[in-house]
C-alpha cells in the first residue's frame, strides 16, 4: 500500500477535491494519470451516446400530483340553478348533512379579493337571477391576515341537497371536497 | 501499493484499519438495507434524477426536452435543491428503470467514496488524528452507514462542509506562511460551499458564516496580503452565486415567484411555530401530510387569483403564525431541539429492507446511540472551548463553532427529525480531534500553527458567550 496522500491541484484547474486522488508521490505516477482521465472521459462519452437507446426513465410524479379541478365549475357538482360564483374562491368542504329540515347541502368556501358583504351580495344576486329561492348565504371576514392578502374570509352556503356526478373524476375528494367517509393519507 | 504492511508505521496501520472498518460495515449492512422502499423525500430525489437523465438523453439526441416532465419532477414544488438528483442522474442514464436495490448500492458506493476522499483530504491538510476521527465519527456509526444508501442530501452536504472547512483552513495556513493566495483558492471554497447547498439548502447559513469568518481570520493573520485575501473571497462569492443562480432562476420561473433556494420556508415556519389548524385559514384538507395539504390549498388560491403559489403560501403562513409569542416560539425551539437530538437511529427501521436476510435495526440503533450521544456532548464542548494553543488551532476552533452553531439554527426555524444529525456528524468527528489537540503542548517553532492571537481568543470567547446567551434566553422564555 502506498502513502495515502491527498490530491493536488491538477492541470485542469478543477478544485483538487473533485479530481484525482493520488496514491503515491513518486514521479512515475504522474504520466499514469493521463490514461485514467482519458479512459474516464471516453467512458462518459460512450454512456452519453448510448443513453438514448436504453429507453427513457419513468418518473412516478408523486411529489407533484396534478391539481384536480374544482367540482363546482367542471360539471361534477354544480351549484343549484347552474349558478357560478363570479369571484375567486376555494372550496373547503361540500357535504350533504342531516338537519331538522331534512338533508341539506352544506358548502363552505373561502372568498378572495372581495369582502364578505360583497361576496354575499353577488352570490345572493346570482341565486335570485337563477330562480333559486332555497339558498342561505352567511359570510365572515378573517382577521389577522397580512395586509393585501388575497384570501379574505369564509362563506357558508346552505343549499338544497344534491349529489356529485357519477363519473370517476367526480369521486375525487380533493375535487369535490366531500371528505365523508374520512380518507386515508394519500398525500 | 507495493509497500508492505510491515513498512507502515502505527498511525498508518490504524488509518488503514479504519478505512477497512468503514468498508466492511457498509458491505455487511447493504443486504439489510438494499430493498427498503423509497421513503418520503427520497421519492422526489429519485424522480428528479429520472427526469434529469431524460433531459440528458434529449440533449444528446438533439430533441426538445420534456419541459412538462422537468417542471413536475425537477422543479416540483420547489421544496428541494437537486444535488442528490444530479448525483443519481448517471445511474438512470445507464439503467433507466433501476430497481431500488441498485439505487441504494450506487448511492452507497458514491457516499463511501466521498467519505474516504474527504478523509484523505483531511489527512493531508489537518493531519492523521482528524482523519481518523472522521473515519470513526461518523464513518463507523451504523446509522450513518445506512444513510449512505439513502437518497437524502443531508449526509453528502455534511461531507462537503468538511471539505469546505478543510480548504478554508488551508487558505488560512497559506496566509500564515506568507504563501500567495489566489482567486483560484477562493473559487475552490465557493464551489465546495455551493455543492453542499445543492445537497441540502439549509447549510447555506453555515457556508456564508464559514466564508465570512475565514475572511476575518485570514485578514487578522496576513494583513500584508489583504488585497489578495479579499480577492479570493470575492471569487468564492462569485463562484457560489454563479452556480446557485441557474437554479434560482429556473425555480423562480417555474413557480412564478422569487425563490433563491427553496419555497418551503413559510410552510415550515407555520408548521413548526404556528397553528397548523389555521394554515389553510382553518384546517387544511384531510387525507394528506402537513406539507402536501397546505401546498394544495396554495395552488388552489393561485389558480383562483393568479398570484403565485409561493405568495399564497407566505400569506397563509403569516395567518397561521398570528398568535406566536416569544414563549410559544421558545417552547417549540426546545421541542425541535429534543427531536433533533433524541433519536439518531430513528430511521433504522425505515431503512431496513422488508426482505432483509438478517435483522439489523436493533443493532444499528444500539451502536448508534452509544456512539452518537457522546459525540453530541463533544459538539457542545466544542462550542464552549476557547483555545490559545496556536493561531491555526484558534481559527479551526472559530470555524468549527460557526459551522456547528449554524447547523444548530435548524431547530430555530424547522421541525427537526432523526436525519439532520448526519450533516453535523462529520463536524463532531473533527471537533473530537480538535479538542484532543488543544490538550497537547503547543507545536514548536517550524511546525506551523503560529503564535496565538488575542483577537482570535476574543472571537472564540464571543461565540461561546453567544451560545450560552441564546441557550439561557430560550430556556428563560420557554419557562
Amino acid at each position: 500500500m502506498g502513502h495515502l496522500t491527498a490530491p493536488r491541484r491538477n492541470q485542469t484547474g478543477l478544485p483538487c477535491v473533485f479530481t484525482y486522488v493520488e496514491l503515491s508521490e513518486t514521479s512515475a505516477r504522474r504520466p499514469a494519470r493521463r490514461p485514467v482521465l482519458v479512459g474516464s472521459a471516453l467512458l462518459a462519452v460512450v454512456v452519453l451516446l448510448l443513453s438514448p437507446y436504453v429507453g427513457r426513465a419513468e418518473p412516478v410524479g408523486s411529489y407533484r400530483p396534478p391539481l384536480p379541478p374544482d367540482a363546482l365549475s367542471d360539471g361534477c357538482w354544480p351549484l343549484p340553478g347552474g349558478v357560478r360564483l363570479d369571484f375567486g374562491y376555494q372550496v373547503r368542504t361540500d357535504e350533504v348533512v342531516a338537519t331538522t329540515h331534512g338533508p341539506r347541502r352544506q358548502l363552505v368556501v373561502h372568498y378572495d379579493e372581495v369582502d364578505g358583504a360583497e361576496a354575499t351580495r353577488r352570490t345572493e344576486a346570482a341565486f335570485a337571477a337563477a330562480g333559486v329561492a332555497d339558498a342561505v348565504v352567511v359570510a365572515h371576514d378573517f382577521e389577522d391576515t397580512l395586509p393585501g392578502a388575497v384570501v379574505r374570509g369564509q362563506m357558508v352556503l346552505d343549499l338544497p341537497p344534491s349529489e356529485p356526478g357519477r363519473r370517476p373524476a367526480c369521486q375525487d375528494p380533493f375535487s369535490t371536497k366531500d371528505f365523508e367517509p374520512p380518507i386515508d393519507d394519500r398525500s | 501499493m507495493r509497500r508492505r504492511w510491515s513498512d507502515l508505521d502505527r498511525a498508518q496501520r490504524v488509518l488503514l484499519g479504519l478505512v477497512a472498518g468503514v468498508v466492511v460495515l457498509r458491505v455487511v449492512l447493504f443486504p439489510a438495507v438494499a430493498g427498503a422502499p423509497a421513503f418520503g423525500d427520497e421519492a422526489y430525489y429519485l424522480d428528479a434524477g429520472r427526469a434529469l437523465s431524460n433531459l440528458v438523453r434529449d440533449l444528446v439526441s438533439f430533441s426538445g426536452p420534456d419541459t412538462a416532465e422537468l417542471q413536475r419532477n425537477v422543479a416540483g414544488s420547489g421544496w428541494f435543491m437537486p444535488g442528490m438528483s444530479v448525483l443519481l442522474t448517471p445511474l438512470f442514464l445507464v439503467v433507466p428503470d433501476a430497481p431500488i436495490e441498485l439505487v441504494r448500492g450506487y448511492l452507497g458506493l458514491a457516499t463511501t467514496g466521498l467519505l474516504l476522499v474527504t478523509a484523505l483530504v483531511v489527512r493531508r491538510h489537518l493531519g492523521r488524528v482528524p482523519a481518523g476521527a472522521l473515519l470513526v465519527m461518523p464513518g463507523l456509526v451504523p446509522m450513518y452507514a445506512a444513510f449512505g444508501f439513502a437518497a437524502y442530501g443531508d449526509l453528502v452536504a455534511g461531507l462537503f462542509v468538511v471539505l469546505l472547512l478543510t480548504q478554508a483552513l488551508e487558505l488560512v495556513r497559506r496566509v500564515q506562511r506568507g504563501e500567495q493566495v489566489t482567486w483560484r483558492h477562493g473559487v475552490d471554497l465557493g464551489l465546495l460551499g455551493i455543492a453542499a447547498v445543492y445537497f441540502r439548502s439549509s447549510v447555506a447559513v453555515l457556508v456564508v458564516g464559514v466564508l465570512a469568518l475565514t475572511l476575518v481570520a485570514a485578514l487578522l493573520l496576513g494583513r500584508a496580503q489583504w488585497r489578495r485575501v479579499v480577492l479570493a473571497m470575492a471569487a468564492a462569492t462569485v463562484a457560489f452565486v454563479a452556480v446557485l443562480a441557474p437554479w434560482s432562476a429556473y425555480i423562480s420561473h417555474e413557480l412564478g415567484g422569487r425563490v433563491v433556494t427553496t419555497t418551503s420556508v413559510p410552510t415550515v415556519l407555520a408548521n413548526t411555530f404556528g397553528d397548523r389548524d389555521d394554515l389553510c385559514y382553518g384546517e387544511c384538507d384531510p387525507g394528506s401530510s402537513i406539507w402536501f395539504s397546505p401546498l394544495r390549498y396554495a395552488r388552489e388560491v393561485a389558480r383562483a387569483t393568479g398570484i403565485s403559489e409561493t405568495e399564497a403560501l407566505a400569506e397563509m403562513s403569516a395567518y397561521a403564525r398570528a398568535d406566536v409569542t416569544p414563549h410559544t416560539y421558545a417552547h417549540d425551539v426546545l421541542v425541535n431541539l429534543r427531536h433533533y437530538l433524541e433519536n439518531p437511529a430513528g430511521f433504522a427501521r425505515i431503512l431496513e429492507s422488508p426482505t432483509t436476510p438478517y435483522p439489523s435495526a436493533e443493532a444499528v440503533g444500539l451502536i448508534t446511540y452509544v456512539m452518537v450521544f457522546p459525540a453530541f456532548a463533544v459538539g457542545l464542548l466544542m462550542l464552549l472551548v476557547v483555545t490559545r494553543r496556536s493561531a491555526f488551532d484558534q481559527v479551526q476552533s472559530v470555524l468549527l463553532k460557526v459551522a456547528i452553531g449554524a447547523l444548530m439554527l435548524q431547530p430555530f426555524v424547522h421541525i427537526a427529525g432523526s436525519r439532520y444529525w448526519t450533516t453535523l456528524g462529520p463536524l463532531l468527528g473533527l471537533s473530537a480531534a480538535a479538542l484532543y489537540a488543544v490538550r497537547r503542548p503547543p507545536p514548536g517553532n517550524g511546525s506551523g500553527g503560529g503564535s496565538p492571537l488575542v483577537a482570535l481568543t476574543r472571537l472564540q470567547g464571543a461565540l461561546a458567550v453567544a451560545v450560552v446567551a441564546v441557550a439561557v434566553t430560550v430556556v428563560a422564555l420557554a419557562l
